[in-house]
């Protein structure tokens, strides 16, 4: 006989397992039953199905029933894992010595330590490094300007002798003019209040500063190129 | 010696109103009738009746079996047509048998309430016999077998625990009765 046994050629021979154990309806049970009567091998198939099914029935009835159901006894004192407490927990994680967390706790400071002092240097860098656009104009012509310091003065230009820088406090600023033509030259100095002067072309204009790292208007000391035109004297 | 005879020889000697003849038959086949009459009534009781009924009909009816099939498939067809009657009279009476919706009624076992220390030692041989057979077979197979007989599961409910179709449970659970039935044939089960 196959041991690997499958179900016989007749279609209904799949009802027999279910039959068997009453998981048929109603009415697949009279079919089936009515099928049993005329197919002889359904009706044989159905008969040592359900012999080898008693065996095993009768022997977990006579047998496993009539078992009584062992106790289980679970030592609930001693095998309670939550009687440890949270600090126990915390040395199972991190181990018995306490020079790990030491340690850790010890860079964690240095990194915070290094990041404070690295946000408090930038913030007093950042005021030097991003200029106005004036303050870029005068920087661009400060090679130009420092040039005609150390030599001879060919072009009517201002000379500046000192460019205050933005971050520094407002302080009098100090140009020297020099007249080409007559080979004069007179110096000036320029209140940071005289400063804040507009040029015609842009007085209706609201003047616009730069706002980063708390940079005001009213703290604005720069030296502007078109202020000074605006005081150049110049006569014939 | 009529242990020695198939069932054939043995039913024609039946016909000549050789009744040893005839209970040497009902010897060999009362266990599997009263299982396949168990398998179709669910009831103990039921079942031993029928299975009674089964074989003096078939005595009665012995004349007409004419040897074209087995004497086990005649004597199976005379079962099943048994637990159908059987069931129809229950019909007819109103009993709550198939119409038992909370199932209280079916499978029942009742266990012999008298046994002797002779017929218990048989019965304790039987089902070392029977529990070697089902440790036999194949874990896949087992285990549908014990959820079905011990666990008493549904086949969908054995479905949803494995993650198998419904028609894989089935199947299993067919081919491991037809291997447990293989493997318990090569031992001469006695009925109790």
């Amino acid at each position: 006989m196959d041991m690997n046994a499958k179900f016989t050629s007749c279609k209904l021979s799949t009802e027999i397992v279910p039959y068997l154990y009453g998981e048929l309806s109603a009415s697949a049970s009279s079919t089936f039953e009515s099928h049993l009567l005329d197919c002889s091998g359904c009706t044989d198939e159905f008969a040592a199905i359900a012999g080898a099914r008693y065996e095993v029935y009768e022997w977990n009835q006579l047998e496993f029933v009539p078992m009584p159901t062992p106790r289980m006894e679970i030592p609930y004192d001693t095998a309670n894992p939550h009687t440890e407490s949270w600090l126990d927990r915390f040395r199972s994680v991190v181990g018995r010595s306490w020079a790990l967390p030491g340690v850790a706790f010890a860079g964690l400071a240095l990194v915070a330590a290094f990041a404070g002092m690295f946000a408090f240097s930038s913030d007093t860098n950042d005021t030097a490094s991003v200029p106005s656009n004036s303050n870029l104009r005068a920087a661009d012509n400060r090679p130009t300007v420092r040039e005609s310091v150390k030599q001879p003065v060919v072009t009517d230009q201002v000379v500046r002798q000192e460019l205050p820088e933005v971050h520094q406090p407002a302080r009098m600023s100090t140009v020297k003019r020099v007249d080409a033509k007559r080979g004069t030259s007179t110096e000036r100095t320029i209140s940071p209040q005289t400063m804040g002067t507009r040029t015609k072309s842009t007085q209706d204009q609201p003047r616009r500063v730069p706002t980063l790292n708390e940079y005001f208007e009213d703290e604005d000391t720069s030296l502007r190129l078109a202020e000074l035109f605006d005081d150049i004297e110049t006569s014939d | 010696m009529l242990k020695d005879l198939t069932d054939e020889k043995l039913v024609e000697l039946a016909v000549s109103r050789d009744s040893e003849a005839f209970g040497e038959i009902v010897k060999r086949w009362e266990r599997k009738i009263f299982a396949l009459c168990f398998g179709m009534l669910g009831r103990e009781d039921d079942a031993r009746d029928a299975a009674q009924e089964t074989f003096i009909a078939a005595y009665r009816n012995v004349s007409n079996f004419r040897g074209e099939a087995k004497v086990s498939s005649w004597l199976h067809r005379i079962a099943v047509n048994q637990c159908l009657t059987t069931k129809r009279r229950a019909k007819t009476r109103s009993e709550e048998f198939l119409d038992d919706e909370n199932g209280e009624n079916e499978r029942v076992f009742v266990a012999p309430s008298h046994r002797s220390p002779a017929r218990a030692t048989e019965q304790t041989e039987r089902f070392t016999i029977v529990r070697q057979a089902v440790n036999s077979l194949p874990v896949d197979l087992r285990q549908v077998i014990v959820m079905k007989e011990f666990e008493d599961m549904t086949f969908q409910e054995i479905s949803d625990t494995l993650e198998l179709p419904l028609s894989t449970v089935k199947s299993r659970l067919y081919t491991a009765l037809k291997q447990l039935r293989m493997k318990l044939d090569r031992v001469p089960l006695e009925i109790s």
